[in-house]
């Protein structure tokens, strides 16, 4: 039981009580809240752009389509991944989240302007979609198509963006008889496919396996519901073992075929090893900004990186320039900051890695975490996921790389493929210099809560760090809520840290009802 | 009708994963390889030298142990196998031979490893788990094919020295085949209007030839087809409704028994344990190398939901009104092991597809491992039951 606290003045005085609307912007002193209030601009008029390129299919989307009218709340959402930052901490975060908003309304404007549903066009046939965590390498050779991630902007970005989004496709879903159990991710794609909420764009479709169990299955009932010519491109399960990897590399270049034959475009080679020199490059920077987060001298942490680099594996590949352009922009500030000695986060009094499934509808729960405990998280499962430096030097041996990219994929490298990879976070709680994990108890994902058990056995030959197990419902807010993960997080600081709140207005409060 | 000679042997059994034929076979010299799932080959479990025994975990009450490493929330027939592991119930293996084809199977087989499980009964002991495909194509087979070589039968014969050549796996199909033709002829005298077998003894027929050595069990199954062949069956039927089963892990007679209990009589066994697939005999076209014979054998023949071509997917539905018809069926019933995600969508969209498409009446259910939900699936199958036979008075049978 944590104790009471009254009368405190803290971050939380700010909001309406139940919402996500604030009275007022941040006070981050002069400067920053200048910074900060400069890009908020910025970012309106990102959305203004996104709706005067094409005012008539926007506004016919949001009519339609119930997921678009979420991506109004993208500018709190914004807000919500740079609360409590200051200085080089809010510029790097703010470059990052920048990148994400241009790309997310600029691949949502591409979905639109390719959706026959909004009125016929031929632009359609230049698309060629990717189901579910898929990223985009396979299409880039291909110099006239444009790849779609299909479901990523009605499930995991829009649940990011508004927690009340899924639940509507859960229950249509789970109306339908699908079990609760089922993973949030899977059942809610589905829901949007039952409510015929897919946009109606794309050539063909590549249906695959990734990540997980769930996601093959739901796959199936999608499929009824999309009229394209589908090709399966599954990857292997047992990706650790080299055996594999022939049959791998077969449907990648199966998927390439498919592709040319269901757009009558051409594969061209050269084009695709020089746009894996540029995904190469993506990588190698972030393997950079990694360095500098093992350090205390850093301008990264909270929640904006982790969405970064979720951001450029699921739609860049190599192929979206303002992700290279942004990572430079963010090393220079890093080097800066290592050079000074600059420490950007000063409340912090512990360093922490997340790992497992966090709740996709409060991914600003690492801001909460450092602004009210002074916890910071440097790192999430997912920054060590995709990542793979894909060889240029042959066609062979680049497929191989995509297709280890794919294995190595967002949710999949650390569930599937042999249980080592998922109690890897030990080590790199050590290499991030970390002395806690939150292990997310995401209560539908098999995989993981298959390893409990070990995980808690290992806890004691790690007695220098601390394990929190903190449960979510990955995308649906009303069976965990926020509050109950705020009161699950202040009780183990109480009562296992023996630790007082940075800001006790943060400890315990109501925004169930809001975005 | 009259008992069956060898029921209660065989139901005796069942009772132990190391019932007294595997203990036979153990001091026989033999070594025992366990596995779980369809996707591994019955047959190479079988080679000279070795024998299969399909994991059960019968007479499973707290799953605890299996709770605390794999929680709540996923799999009770994996927990359940997890427990027995733990408790020492399969220390008499040799191997456990795995697939990564489900999240929490193969989580749970991974823990055999992790623990160190029957180590220390048998040092030699080893877990290895191999890829399979979701797909049924020529590029799938040769990858499970491969698969299948280096990583069930190569640490065989390293392990154990167990001969692999052709003629060993050929002689191995040739004994599975006799298996399976003795099976198939018991299990088709369940299309008679008035059957000589209940389902419930059927069951139990399909799990000894599963969980037993078959070159030991082999006898008495030939003898109880024989006894079967000459059987009288009841002046009446005992059944209200005739039923397709299918779904996920049904490793326990008594659940099939339970069915009865409802006037259901289970004419199609098409579940994981169950028959149908499971023994089709594998033909070795010319020339074809065994080991390839037996890959596309059960790649072609699973109606696992893991297999995401929409035209396999079509497949499984026009297999199941397939049996329908054979089997003079009633209707359907998808069963569900809770928390399986393969079954859990493909239990909703086909009961969706089955009533609403193809005019298959049809539930869809979801239970545990073990019978402690009994009662509330009591009422489920009763009610459904009686729907039967309202249409049948309204003279549909087929809505």
């Amino acid at each position: 039981m944590i104790k009471l606290y009254k009368n405190e003045k803290g971050a939380r005085d700010r909001f309406y009580d139940k919402s996500g609307v604030a009275k007022h912007r941040e006070w981050r002193g002069l400067g920053d809240t200048f910074y900060d209030y400069i890009n908020w601009a910025l970012n309106v008029g990102i959305l203004a752009k996104f709706v005067a390129k094409n005012p008539v299919r926007v506004i016919k989307g949001i009519i339609e389509y119930r997921w678009l009218g979420s991506y109004l709340s993208s500018l709190h959402f914004v807000d919500t991944c740079v609360e409590g930052l200051r200085g080089p901490a809010l510029k790097a975060a703010h470059t990052q989240l920048h990148v994400i908003v241009n790309g997310a309304t600029y691949y949502i404007g591409e979905a639109l302007k390719g959706d026959r549903r909004l009125g016929d066009n031929k632009y359609a046939g230049k698309q060629v979609l990717l189901e579910q965590t898929m990223a985009p390498e396979i299409v880039l050779g291909f110099k006239n198509l444009t790849p779609i991630s299909f479901e990523t902007f009605q499930g995991l970005l829009g649940c990011y963006m508004d927690q009340q989004l899924p639940t509507f496709y859960i229950d249509t879903i789970e109306s339908f008889g699908l079990p609760s159990d089922s993973c949030r991710l899977s059942s809610t794609a589905v829901g949007v496919a039952i409510n015929d909420d897919f946009p109606q764009n794309g050539a063909c479709l590549l249906v695959n396996n990734m990540p997980c169990d769930s996601s093959c299955m739901n796959s199936q009932l999608i499929d009824r519901r999309i009229k394209l010519p589908k090709l399966l491109t599954t990857m292997p399960m047992r990706w650790d073992d080299e055996r594999t990897d022939e049959y791998a590399v077969k449907k990648l270049k199966n998927a390439l075929s498919f592709i040319a034959e269901h757009t009558g475009e051409i594969f061209d080679e050269a084009h695709f090893l020089s746009v894996m020199e540029k995904h190469n490059l993506e990588v190698r920077n972030e393997m950079e900004m990694y360095e500098y987060l093992r350090t205390p001298y850093t301008p990264f942490g909270a929640s904006a990186g982790t969405l970064f680099h979720m951001f450029y594996y699921a739609f860049s590949g190599g192929s979206y320039a303002p992700i290279l352009s942004a990572q430079k922009k963010c090393l220079k500030i890093a080097q800066r900051v290592y050079r000074n000695k600059t420490n950007c986060f000063p409340k912090t009094r512990h360093r922490i890695v997340f790992w497992g499934g966090s709740a996709a509808y409060w991914f600003a729960q690492p801001n909460w975490m450092y602004n009210c405990w002074g916890i910071l998280t440097v790192a999430q499962m997912f920054n060590f996921e995709g990542n793979v430096i894909i060889p240029t030097d042959s066609l062979d041996n680049a497929l191989l790389g995509v297709a280890k990219n794919y294995e190595y994929g967002i949710m999949r490298r650390h569930l599937t493929g042999g249980y080592q990879h998922m109690t890897e976070f030990w080590d790199i709680a050590k290499q991030f210099n970390c002395d806690m994990v939150l292990m997310n108890d995401d209560i539908t994902c098999k995989g993981a809560m298959g390893m409990a058990g070990v995980i808690n056995d290992q806890c004691k030959e790690h007695p220098d760090i601390h394990l929190m197990w903190v449960p979510n419902d990955l995308f649906d807010h009303r069976t965990v809520s926020r509050n109950e993960i705020r009161r699950i997080v202040n009780e183990y600081m109480s009562a296992v840290m023996n630790e007082e709140p940075l800001d006790a207005t943060l400890l315990d409060f109501d925004d169930y009802e809001g975005w | 009708m009259k008992d069956l000679k060898h029921l209660i042997y065989f139901e005796n059994l069942l009772q132990d994963a190391n019932n007294e034929l595997v203990q036979q076979a153990v001091r026989d010299g033999k070594h025992a390889l366990g596995f779980t799932c369809y996707f591994v080959p019955e047959v190479l479990l079988n080679l000279p030298g070795c024998f299969s025994a399909r994991l059960r975990a019968p007479g499973t009450g707290s799953t605890d142990v299996g709770t605390y490493y794999m929680t709540n929330k996923t799999c009770p027939f994996t927990r359940s196998i997890l427990e027995r592991a733990i408790e020492g119930g399969y220390n008499f293996l040799s191997a456990l031979i795995s697939s990564e084809t489900c999240q929490m199977m193969h989580r749970g087989h991974e823990h055999f490893e992790m623990l160190g499980l029957v180590k220390y009964h048998n040092p030699n002991f080893f877990m290895t788990m191999f890829d399979a495909p979701f797909e049924c194509d020529e590029d799938a087979l040769v990858h499970y094919e491969q698969q299948l070589r280096e990583l069930l039968l190569q640490p065989l014969s390293d392990t154990y020295g167990i001969d692999i050549s052709d003629a060993a796996i050929l002689k191995a199909i040739d004994e599975h085949n006799e298996i399976c033709r003795i099976i198939t002829e018991i299990g088709k005298l369940r299309k008679l209007e008035n059957p000589p077998i209940t389902s419930y003894e059927f069951h139990v027929i399909q799990l000894v030839s599963e969980c037993c050595p078959q070159y030991l069990i082999k006898e008495k199954l030939a003898e109880t087809l024989e006894e079967l062949k000459s059987r009288k069956s009841d002046k009446k039927p005992g059944y209200r409704a005739r039923i397709v089963l299918t779904g996920s892990e049904v490793d326990d007679p008594e659940f099939t028994k339970l069915l009865e209990s409802c006037g259901i009589f289970v004419v199609a066994d098409r579940y994981c344990y169950g028959s149908i697939p499971g023994r089709e005999e594998i033909t070795v076209e010319n020339g074809e190398p065994p080991l390839r014979a037996v890959a596309r054998h059960y790649l072609v023949t699973s109606k696992c939901p893991r297999f995401m071509d929409i035209s396999k997917a079509n497949e499984r539905r026009e297999h199941l009104t397939q049996l329908v018809n054979d089997y003079s069926a009633d209707g359907i019933i998808y069963l569900q092991m809770k928390f399986c995600e393969f079954w859990s969508y493909e239990r909703v969209l086909g009961v969706h597809i089955m009533n609403n498409e193809k005019g298959i009446p049809t539930i869809g259910v979801e239970k545990e491992y073990t019978m402690a939900s009994a009662g509330q699936l009591r009422t489920r199958f009763q009610a459904f039951v009686e729907s039967l036979d309202i249409k049948k008075i309204q003279g549909g049978g087929k809505s």
